[in-house]
């Protein structure tokens, strides 16, 4: 079954081709002549796509990381908490 | 096999023992849904508070999930209650209706919580050499060259090292998937 998926080619492109340029496709970091083919291909095979739409949503969730987390903030939840406890 | 532990014995210590672990992620987590400094410090404050007054009826199961479902409960509460107080306030402007016609509903908002603990957590495991490339590429949107220079590595260095530490994240996401469906 992966065989023969493997070797179908939605929209023009292979699974195995899709997905390896899967994560360069989706920071913008290959040539459009070659972008136009994933997207094909992505518009194409509703694996691929899903697995597109994962990755995107991994970008999006670690792109909304705070950049920087102090820790006088973490200590002072950490007060909060133990104060609680005594309350 | 998952030890319950029986919080009635003691709930105050049992609580912050549950509960400080937590902290950092809880925090992290309500940065992202809230991506601000104050309103995350609110928000998990308000979180554990409602812990503290609901932790005779825990379980002692998986207390992250516990905690996050209330972060998340909390948080729908508090964007409802925002909605609800510019809505009655006579200066509410066009801009500020605009910036809740978002189709964001809490179903999602539910959905997004767990997913970006996961994520944090799954990147809490990556290298330093993982973290360093993803907070270049994901967070300050460096292209893969700027990266390779700010980092002095060639680019199918930061290529490959970036696209596996994603990988990373994903496989941990699935596996963290699969422990909070058992």
């Amino acid at each position: 079954m992966m065989m023969m998926r493997m070797m179908m080619r939605p929209g023009g492109m292979s699974c195995r081709k899709a997905l390896k340029l899967m994560q360069s496709y989706l920071d913008g970091e290959v040539e459009e002549k070659l972008a136009l083919k994933v997207a094909k291909h992505l518009n194409a095979c509703k694996d691929c796509d899903e697995e597109s739409l994962v990755y995107k949503k991994i970008k999006a969730s670690l792109a909304n990381r705070p950049p920087h987390v102090s820790q006088d903030i973490i200590d002072s939840l950490t007060d909060f908490t133990q104060n609680l406890s005594k309350s | 096999m998952v030890t319950i532990m029986a919080p009635k014995t003691n709930s105050k210590s049992y609580f912050e023992t549950t509960v400080i672990p937590e902290i950092d992620l809880l925090y992290r987590t309500a940065w992202s849904l809230t991506r601000s400094e104050s309103e995350a410090q609110d928000l998990v404050q308000e979180t554990l508070l409602k812990a503290f007054k609901a932790i005779d009826r825990f379980d002692g199961r998986y207390p992250r999930a516990w905690l996050l479902t209330i972060l998340k409960n909390t948080n729908i509460n508090r964007a409802r209650k925002k909605k609800a107080d510019l809505l009655k306030d006579p200066d509410t402007t066009f801009a500020n209706s605009l910036e809740f016609s978002d189709p964001t509903t809490p179903e999602i908002l539910v959905i997004d919580t767990f997913f970006e603990a996961n994520v944090e957590t799954a990147y809490q495991k990556l290298s330093p050499d993982s973290k360093a490339i993803i907070d270049l590429v994901d967070l300050n949107g460096f292209s893969y060259q700027e990266a390779a220079d700010n980092l002095k590595i060639p680019v199918g260095t930061v290529m490959s090292r970036l696209h596996r530490a994603r990988k990373q994240v994903r496989q941990d996401l699935e596996l963290l998937d699969k422990e909070s469906d058992q």
